[in-house]
């Protein structure tokens, strides 16, 4: 009953971006993507590939929900090169 | 690997979990197929409710390349570019025993839906051809894939209905190009899963009497003898490939000290099975 439309899990509404990003506060070189309209099938491989860079001191993905489609993907850097 | 109508595996080496995983559910969920969508009901006097009898037309799978048709959204009309229609008309006369409806007994329109729309306009009548639900500029059988294959769907004998005596259904259904992740009749597999290589390693020299109980004890017959020469006989690996991992082989006292079983950390063994394999091949190519 309040489960959202099964398109909804592809399709990007008007309006919002596919991806957005915000700086992290707190910590320097880190930052959060949100991408809008995803989910395991592409954050597991980002994660795996932003793993295999050197530069990259912490990758990690997450669905805050399984009924909102978006996937935040935290990473940060040993240093801004 | 392996190939056939029905079902693939193959394997991938040198690559990590996350892709193979992404590859599984990339294949459950985002591959185009095309399935019953609409279904328009003119008679249905059969103990299988409407709503079901839709349901379950909708998930027969369909010979055909969706590759050669284009999405339909809600505001497109319905055209032979976007939509193929069947047709299923059963009718079980009285006196006559009870039918089974199978799937085979839904027929192909290339020519588009032949039911008519009510229009409240008296005026559009007669002269031009009556509104249907769908809107064909031309036959699909012109086009060249159609003209050999006729659309059918793939197992002509699933079930779809039981008719006993007197009954009816005449109905027409529209099938359009979906994915897996909307509903799970656009999926192309029946199901796919991965695994990873096993290895078996013999951690000391097993000889003789040992070897051959080795050998009889596993289900599938990983391991093989062989003769090394005086008499002696060793016992080797094999078919890594086909153990199932069921430890039958480390059963008993000392087995474990001398057979250890693990997997290979970037060899995987993908297995599809598939209602529509040729899709799935060509659209990975």
């Amino acid at each position: 009953m309040n489960a959202p439309d099964r398109y909804e899990r592809f399709v990007v509404p008007e309006g919002t971006k596919k991806v957005s990003y915000e700086r992290d506060t707190k910590i320097i070189n880190a930052a959060t993507f949100t991408i809008e309209r995803e989910d395991h099938t592409i954050g597991n491989i980002l994660r795996m590939q932003l793993h295999r860079d050197e530069n990259v001191l912490f990758a990690g993905y997450k669905l805050p929900h399984p009924l909102q489609y978006k996937i935040l993907v935290r990473v940060s850097l040993f240093f801004v090169g | 690997v392996r190939l056939n109508e029905d079902d693939m595996e193959f394997d991938m080496i040198g690559i990590d979990a996350a892709i193979a995983n992404s590859f599984r559910r990339i294949l459950i969920a985002e591959l185009p197929t095309m399935a019953i969508e609409k279904v328009l009901i003119a008679n249905n006097t059969s103990i299988i409710q409407d709503e079901v009898l839709a349901h379950r037309l909708g998930l027969v799978p369909i010979r055909v390349d969706p590759r050669l048709f284009d999405y339909l959204s809600e505001n497109d009309q319905p055209n032979e570019k976007n939509t193929v229609v069947f047709k299923l008309h059963v009718q079980c006369k009285r006196g006559s025993p009870r039918i089974t409806v199978k799937s085979d007994a839904l027929k192909w329109l290339p020519n588009g839906s032949e039911l008519v729309k009510e229009t409240r306009n008296a005026t559009s009548d007669s002269s031009s051809k009556p509104e249907t639900y769908t809107y064909f500029g031309c036959s699909q059988e012109t086009i060249p894939e159609f003209v050999k294959n006729p659309i059918i769907p793939k197992y002509p004998d699933i079930i779809v209905a039981k008719l006993g005596p007197g009954q009816e259904i005449e109905l027409e259904a529209h099938a359009v190009k979906g994915i897996g992740k909307t509903h799970a009749k656009w999926s192309p597999v029946a199901t796919a899963w991965y695994r990873m290589l096993p290895e078996v390693v013999l951690l000391e020299d097993i000889e003789d009497d040992l070897a051959e109980e080795l050998k009889s004890k596993c289900p599938v017959n990983v391991f093989d003898i062989e003769d090394l020469g005086k008499g002696r006989r060793r016992a080797t690996v094999a078919r890594p490939r086909a153990c199932t991992l069921c430890r039958e082989c480390i059963r008993g006292d000392d087995w474990e000290k001398r057979v250890a079983l693990r997997r290979v950390k970037d060899h995987f063994i993908l297995k599809i099975l598939e209602d529509k394999c040729e899709r799935v091949i060509t659209e990975l190519s």
